[in-house]
This record gives structure tokens, C-alpha cells and sequence, in this order.
């Protein structure tokens, strides 16, 4: 310590003066040997004196001591809410992961229903075909005014379900090696709002609409179920299956190259009554014709004609039937000449 | 004066989660926090409850609390802090209307002091306006630098002036308590009966 600098000091310097504060409060036997000396040499004894008087007055002021019991009582008080607070948190945190945890799963579970039961859907309109090409290779044609439904999940769950409303040619791609075992896996089923269809490797034609459902197959082999009169029935090539509403079902000889005619653009007649091909067309353009004498609905027509276009098939009915096509918005009638 | 020789370790452990090192630095300053808090308050019930908070709030925000390497001058900042806010909810004021304590206690013991024997009416009314000007903040001011040692800054900082203010605030003190002090010694005993409710 320098003695020098405190020569000038004021009362206020020597009360804002750390080294001076704290020999008046604790005056230690190192400070006060200093400060004794300095008393000696001062020539601002007054003002030392007057600050010297000033904090003793100052350290007069009565401290307050604490309790123990409130020192030990608090830490417990603190103690506890600290636990408390910090069971609060962990039980919050696993709440949260609870929670947490079961929303993903609820979504996970909720996310597979859904590709579960998710379809894919293909849809055609009136005088519109399509050709779909399924997850396991297999082609539909899809006649016009018609549509399929198979799960999106095709691959996954190795099913192959095909629900068709309207009329479809099938060519199912084969996948089973070994005739004997027969994995769920192999079949291909269709359904129709009549049928159940079972093959694992065939071509067919399926047609389900207004009063006629009818399965018709080109090659291989089907399983054919009736859900409206149970009869089944395994049918062969050239062999079609038949149910309308008067009729359960039943097998009869088809050429399949008939059945199927549509695919290309034609529709192939063998002694077809008109009122047959007339209900072809509104399945196909979404247009009833009528007809000014009813006795033109039983004539018996053979051949080929095209049905790639509404007109086409409008302008050979009325050659063969001698009548005038009349179209108004609504409707279309062939009125005898 | 209690140094906390690792002040800033132990600091840093307690920002850690050290449940130990939270528990030295109560036991290490809650007496200093009750007498500062007793001054303000003046109930043990109400220090206990601010202590409490203010610990509590620590031990909650143990991440994020910034450093120091002063934890007795940071502990009674965030004290006084947490009584500002007591004292404003129970009085229904808002925060900043309520930005110091209005009182402070600090008794002197005018008897030990020296005081000359001089006696007259018109120095008892000096003692009198000396003892009205010797506001709350200035006792505070007092307390916080000869008894917790804080520098002008620390102070300023604490109370929430400039550091010019915390200077002025405090010579206007010292002059004060030179009046009381060298006021005569029944004069300044009387006044403590008196005005000790109020003042000291």
C-alpha cells in the first residue's frame, strides 16, 4: 500500500476506499500497523478522521441472522419442489412419448388399413375401351361403359382380385409351376356382381350387364361360380357360362372368337335378333334406339358388322331393317321407310 | 467477507444438473439472501417464499442460466428481482411502476457512535430532515456497498441507475448519516424510538 496517495484524499475518497473500508470493519494487525503509521504522517488528519468515524458509525448497523431451522427448513421446502418438479417433467416426458408412440402407430396402423384396402380403379365411358396392364403382367381390354377395381397393394399381398362391372377380356399371366399345390398366390379371381371367376393362367371374356352375366373362354381353364344360384361350374374352351334372370346359370357352346369380337371393333352375329344388337349399343354407346314397328326388334341378322363407331352400327341396322335414322337430342329412332 | 474460492466451477457444475453443487450454493449463500431479503420484506414468510422461488427457478432454468463467476452478487440481483415481482403482484401494480423497494432496514446503533455534546432544538430538526432524506434506496445503497462490498457498477446494475446515479445516491447517504451521527446522542435515541418504525 501506498501511503503517498492517500496524502490528498477527501472523507468521500477514503469512504469509497476499499483498502480503508475494510481496516475500519476488520482492522486486522497488518492494517492497522499501516494505517497507525499513516495517522502519524497525515496531513489530512480530519478528513480521515471525520471518514474513519463515519463508517464505524456505518458498521454499527444491526446484521440479521438467519435462523438455522429457516436455513433447513427451506432447503427442504426447495428440496421437495425441485423432486417435485422434476417427476413432473420425467411423468410429462413419458406422457409425451406415450402419446406420442400410440399416434404413430394409430397412424401406421391406419396408413397399412389403407393400402390395404386401397384399390386402384379404371373407368371407361360410353363408346370408350381401355387396355390395362395389371401389377402381375395380365392385360384387361375394357369394353366401353365398364370398369376394374384391383388392390393397389397387388404386389404385397400377392392377391390378384379383380372386381369388374360391365365387360372385360382377360389374358391372365400364368404363375403357378406345380399344378398339384396351388398357392393363393397363383389364383386370379374376378368378380362380378354375379360371379365369381377362379383361373390361374387363361383367356376369357366376362360380360356382366343388365340381364346377362356370362363368362366366355378362349383358352385354358375356369372356375365359374353363380352367387345368385350357386351353381359352379369348370369350363373348357369354347364353352361359356350363362346366367340371366330367368334363367341360374348353365354351360352352353360359344365360338369365344364371337364373344369376343368387341376387342377388335366388330360384332359378329349369328342369327343375333336386332333387339339383342340395340341393347348392345346402349350397353356400349349409352343410347336406346327405338324402333317405329316393334316387329323389327325380332328380325334375325348373320355376319359381321363394326361397332368401332355409333354412326357405323346406326347406318347398317337401317340398311338391313329399310329404315331412315331420325335423331333428335334426346333420342334415336329407325323409322321403316 | 465469504470468497467462494471455485465460485465459477462450482457455477458451472450446478449448470450441469449437479444436484450437490446446487445445494453448496444455497447453503453457501442463503444467509446473505435472507438478510438482504429481511431488509426489503421484513417477514421471514415472505423472504422464505422469494428464496424459494428464486431457487426453484434456478434449478428450472439450470441449462440455460448464464455464467458467472460471481454467484453472491448474481444470487441477490435475481433476489431482488424476485421480491420486486412478489411485492408488485401482492400489490397489484404493474412491474415497472414498482422498480425499487420503498423501504429498507438498517438499524444503526447511534450509541456506540461518537456524538458530541452540543444540544439544540435547531439540530434536532436537521437530525429529523437528515433522517427523512435517508431514503430506503440510500440504506440500500449503504448495505450493498459496505456490508456486501459491490462495486458502483454492481450497484447501478442491481438497482437499476446509472452508475453516476449510484454515486450520487450514495454521497448524498454518507452525508446524511454524518448529520445523524454527529447529532446529539439523546436527540438521535429519540429518533429511533420514533422513527424507527418508519426509518430505520
Amino acid at each position: 500500500m501506498q501511503a503517498e496517495k492517500y496524502q490528498s484524499f477527501t472523507t468521500e475518497d477514503f469512504l469509497n476506499d476499499p483498502e480503508f473500508i475494510r481496516f475500519v470493519r476488520e482492522g486486522d494487525a497488518e492494517d492497522t500497523r499501516f494505517w497507525t503509521a499513516y495517522e502519524n504522517s497525515v496531513v489530512n488528519l480530519e478528513a480521515y478522521r471525520a471518514a474513519q468515524k463515519e463508517l464505524k458509525f456505518i458498521f454499527t448497523a444491526k446484521r440479521i441472522a438467519m435462523p438455522a431451522s429457516f436455513e433447513t427448513d427451506l432447503l427442504a421446502r426447495i428440496e421437495q419442489s425441485v423432486d417435485q418438479q422434476q417427476r413432473k417433467k420425467t411423468v410429462s416426458r413419458r406422457l409425451y412419448l406415450s402419446i406420442s408412440s400410440a399416434a404413430a402407430i394409430l397412424a401406421f396402423v391406419l396408413l397399412s388399413f389403407w393400402l390395404n384396402t386401397a384399390n386402384v380403379t379404371v373407368i371407361t365411358r360410353y363408346g370408350e375401351k381401355k387396355s390395362v396392364t395389371l401389377p402381375d403382367g395380365s392385360i384387361v381390354m375394357l369394353n366401353a361403359n365398364s370398369s376394374i377395381k384391383y388392390p393397389l397393394l397387388w404386389r404385397i399381398n400377392h392377391r390378384r382380385h379383380v372386381e369388374l362391372k360391365g365387360e372385360a377380356y382377360f389374358k391372365v399371366v400364368h404363375l403357378n409351376n406345380d399344378p398339384i399345390n396351388v398357392a393363393d398366390k397363383d389364383r386370379f379371381l374376378v368378380n362380378t356382381n354375379r360371379l365369381h371367376i377362379e383361373v390361374l393362367g387363361t383367356e376369357f371374356d366376362v360380360k356382366d350387364r343388365n340381364q346377362t352375366a356370362k363368362i366366355s373362354l378362349t383358352k385354358g381353364r375356369v372356375s365359374v361360380l353363380s352367387l345368385v344360384s350357386g351353381k359352379h361350374y369348370i369350363l373348357q374352351p369354347k364353352q361359356m357360362a350363362l346366367e340371366t334372370t330367368e334363367e341360374a346359370l348353365k354351360i352352353v357352346q360359344a365360338d369365344p372368337s364371337v364373344e369376343h369380337a368387341w376387342v377388335d371393333g366388330n360384332r359378329k352375329m349369328q342369327k343375333t335378333k336386332v333387339k339383342d344388337i340395340l341393347q348392345e349399343f346402349a350397353d356400349v354407346y349409352g343410347r336406346r334406339v327405338v324402333l317405329s314397328d316393334p316387329a323389327m326388334a325380332e328380325v334375325q341378322i348373320d355376319g359381321t358388322i363394326s361397332f368401332k363407331s355409333g354412326e357405323t352400327v346406326l347406318f347398317v341396322l337401317a340398311n338391313i331393317l329399310n329404315a331412315n335414322v331420325k335423331k333428335d337430342s334426346t333420342t334415336i329412332i329407325l323409322q321403316a321407310k | 467477507m465469504k470468497r467462494q474460492g471455485n465460485a465459477s466451477g462450482l457455477w458451472l457444475s450446478f449448470t450441469k444438473g449437479d444436484r450437490d453443487a446446487f445445494t453448496a450454493i444455497y447453503n453457501t449463500y442463503v444467509g446473505a439472501l435472507y438478510e438482504y431479503g429481511m431488509r426489503i420484506l421484513k417477514d421471514e414468510n415472505q423472504v422464505g417464499d422469494c428464496i424459494h422461488d428464486l431457487f426453484i427457478k434456478l434449478w428450472l432454468n439450470h441449462k440455460t442460466v448464464r455464467k458467472t463467476d460471481n454467484i453472491r452478487f448474481y444470487l441477490i440481483a435475481s433476489l431482488r428481482n424476485t421480491i420486486l415481482s412478489y411485492k408488485a403482484k401482492e400489490d397489484r401494480l404493474p412491474k415497472e411502476e414498482f422498480h425499487n423497494p420503498d423501504d429498507f432496514v438498517l438499524d444503526f446503533n447511534a450509541e456506540s457512535a461518537q456524538v458530541n455534546k452540543e444540544e439544540s432544538v435547531a439540530q434536532s430538526r436537521r437530525i429529523n430532515d437528515a433522517l427523512d432524506q435517508l431514503t430506503g434506496r440510500q440504506k440500500e445503497i449503504i448495505y450493498l456497498k459496505y456490508f456486501e462490498e459491490m462495486s458502483y457498477e454492481q450497484i447501478a446494475d442491481l438497482m437499476n441507475i446509472s452508475v453516476k446515479g449510484a454515486y450520487k445516491l450514495s454521497a448524498r447517504a454518507l452525508d446524511a448519516l454524518k448529520i445523524i451521527m454527529n447529532a446529539d446522542k439523546a436527540v438521535v435515541i429519540w429518533m429511533l424510538i420514533h422513527y424507527k418504525s418508519q426509518i430505520f
